[in-house]
């Protein structure tokens, strides 16, 4: 079951990337998509209905779980499933940039 | 002078964009809707201005979270319909603030449930009642009346499903471009 989930999830989607990036700390919502924009310089977006696509659908494979409701306002925090999979995640993105910076020869610095 | 407007119209489950634009024209035409119900609109007298609607289908949600969320990036809530729900929005100059999916794996996500929870039963409830009904016609009943009764009926739901399969098929290539 773990390992499928794993294996759902490499790679993941940008909006999932980052959701979960930012569930390293006790997050709602909006809250998280304030904090994607100012991190990408307003590059990328994550409107409503994808964010509460993503975070029910994370929810439901248990690599976030619900910490508390205030305002109205469901409150996140990454598990350990979703750590290892931020992990894994983190690390093919980190060879791809590594190649990227090597070899690439279609690629302009 | 009236100040509300009854309108029939004939969405049907892949045409939730058009119902979308369909709102927003009202809109700003000046009519804006106040209530909605199966193929039948109630709209009331506004000022005219430019306003996103948006369609989402969900059928699992925590209600008072969800609302929350949409309220939270600037979207009022409309009303529930068979599982989908309504919200509009002052069309923003940022383009992606009249969005309520920021990627196309989220639209295609929304169409495939729309596809499996809707779609499916009537092709199910098709097979299984709708033709095996027509095929006994002509054995069970002697009356006229009620055979071009079952004929009508099988040749809307045909015409209603047709529709939906090549809505669906348009939808799916067009996402499937973006």
């Amino acid at each position: 079951m773990k390992d499928k989930i794993k294996k759902i999830y490499n790679p993941m989607t940008e909006s999932c990337f980052y959701i979960l990036f930012c569930l390293q700390e006790e997050m709602h919502g909006y809250s998280i998509s304030t904090k994607v924009k100012e991190m990408t310089n307003g590059e990328v977006t994550i409107s409503p209905g994808t964010m509460y696509g993503t975070l029910s659908k994370i929810e439901k494979d248990g690599l976030i779980s619900l910490v508390h409701e205030e305002n109205k306002r469901k409150i996140y925090l990454i598990t350990e499933l979703g750590k290892e999979v931020l992990n894994t995640e983190i690390n093919r993105i980190k060879r791809v940039y590594k190649n990227i910076n090597e070899g690439g020869k279609c690629y302009e610095r | 002078m009236k100040d509300k407007k009854k309108v029939i119209k004939f969405f049907l489950l892949p045409d939730y964009e058009k119902e979308e634009k369909y709102l927003s024209q009202m809109h700003k035409k000046g009519w804006k809707i106040k209530k909605i119900l199966p193929y039948y609109y109630i709209f009331e007298k506004c000022k005219p201005e430019d306003v996103v609607y948006k369609l989402d289908f969900i059928e699992e949600k925590d209600f008072v979270s969800y609302i929350q969320l949409f309220k939270d990036y600037g979207w009022e809530y409309i009303q529930d319909l068979n599982q989908f729900s309504y919200f509009r929005k002052n069309t923003s100059v940022t383009e992606e603030d009249n969005e309520i999916f920021s990627d196309n794996k989220s639209k295609i996500n929304m169409m495939k449930k729309i596809i499996s929870r809707r779609l499916i039963p009537l092709f199910v409830l098709y097979l299984l009642i709708v033709i095996p009904n027509l095929l006994e016609l002509h054995t069970v009943s002697d009356s006229i009346v009620l055979k071009i009764l079952w004929i009508t009926l099988f040749i809307i739901y045909t015409s209603m499903l047709t529709h939906c399969v090549i809505g669906f098929i348009k939808l799916n290539k067009k996402y499937k471009e973006l």
